[in-house]
């Protein structure tokens, strides 16, 4: 056998062991299969979810559908209504004659849910481990970090870790949302 | 090794010409980087170009002024916030030349408590320049003439640019031009020109 042919086998073989391999590795794996997620819980995130309109939403930040973290409301990005089932909403709020909101973060097609859905889908296994944990490292998330401004985040710092803003999010995190605190934050933040 | 490969390699082996080679490429990348970004550029470029007379305080009424006016040229003179008022919607009256409102005050607060007042010019367009104002972000707003007044209901979170979020016709992502009704028969001088 010459070297050139044995590189030739050489070769044949590698790539047989390397189809098989894959294939092997697949074959466990259902084709439903889905990374499971602990979410946060959805019936305690409107106060949540309308402090993030209100500090972060404005369209030329968060209210903008280009962005990992999309925050819809009022104050910035409606959510338009799927396959017009209802009227488009423009930005607005309702002591401007707008709509304050489109429904519970529960209910699929409402802003909040479509808000929940979009930070809670931005780092699902981290998500999860936070939650998990009972909240009680928050600051492993990207957008708790971002918003403490403890990473680079294009909008600067948003609130300091342990105010009101900071203690509505994340005390949302650990399963009973500081009420006080986000409606305390709503109103007295620019 | 191809026939065509070998003096070339050749060439590089024996002389210092790929250090330099690799200095100018890396020279021409950073340069290519630093002065060149074809994002901004299609934005300048979206905006179409100059109608009704040269650059001025009056020209391109309610376009995103910061694109140009931004720091990243071609504007020479940068703006921190400007934008334009209308006197009604603009698409509240199809075939009608949008209306820009003269005279009206736009008043700006940022979350340092920080403010200043401005006034719109003849073709409602208001401008500041940072040295003047150099808001922290967010930044409130309210125009205001005569009688008439009307505040934004959120607030501006980064973008100095009006016509960044105000765009017409208004949208799901964009709430219309700014504009003031503006009730002229209020004024004491009964609306006169």
């Amino acid at each position: 056998m010459t070297a050139k042919h044995a590189l030739s086998v050489a070769g044949a073989a590698a790539f047989a062991v390397a189809i098989v391999g894959a294939a092997a590795s697949c074959a466990d794996v259902p084709a439903d299969a889905r990374i499971g997620l602990t979410e946060p819980s959805a019936t305690q995130f409107a106060p949540v979810g309308n402090l993030l309109d209100h500090r972060c939403g404005s369209l030329d930040c968060h209210g903008n559908a280009r962005r990992n973290l999309v925050i819809y409301g009022c104050e910035g990005l409606r959510l338009e209504p799927a396959d017009d089932a209802g009227p488009l909403l423009t930005p607005g709020c309702r002591s401007s004659g707008g709509t304050d909101t489109t429904g519970p973060a529960t209910q699929p097609g409402t802003e909040l849910y479509a808000t929940y859905r979009s930070l809670v889908g931005l780092e699902p296994t981290v998500m999860s481990e936070v939650v998990t944990g009972g909240g009680a490292h928050p600051e492993l998330l990207t957008f708790i970090r971002k918003a403490r401004g403890w990473d680079a985040h294009k909008g600067g710092q948003i609130w300091d870790a342990g105010d009101t803003s900071d203690d509505c999010a994340t005390s949302w995190l650990t399963g009973t949302t500081d009420t006080t605190a986000c409606s305390t934050a709503l109103t007295t933040t620019p | 090794m191809t026939p065509t490969l070998a003096p070339v390699l050749a060439w590089l082996r024996h002389t210092r010409r790929p250090i330099v080679l690799a200095i100018v490429v890396v020279g021409a990348t950073c340069a290519f980087a630093c002065f060149v970004n074809p994002i901004h550029d299609q934005e300048v470029a979206a905006l179409g170009p100059e109608t009704g007379g040269s650059p001025g305080p009056l020209h391109r009424p309610g376009q995103p002024c910061l694109v140009c006016h931004g720091g990243m040229g071609p504007a020479s003179q940068v703006f921190s916030v400007a934008g334009t008022i209308y006197s009604v919607r603009p698409s509240a009256e199809p075939g009608v030349p949008p209306s820009g409102l003269q005279g009206a005050a736009v008043e700006l607060v940022d979350s340092h408590d920080a403010g200043i007042g401005l006034g719109t010019n003849a073709a409602g367009n208001f401008y500041v320049s940072p040295g003047e104002y150099e808001p922290y972000w967010p930044l409130h707003a309210s125009v205001s003439l005569g009688t008439s007044s009307a505040t934004m209901i959120g607030h501006i979170g980064r973008n100095g640019s009006c016509a960044y979020c105000h765009v017409e016709p208004a949208s799901a992502s964009s709430p219309g031009a700014v504009y003031l009704y503006y009730d002229q028969s209020s004024e004491p001088d009964g609306g006169a020109p």
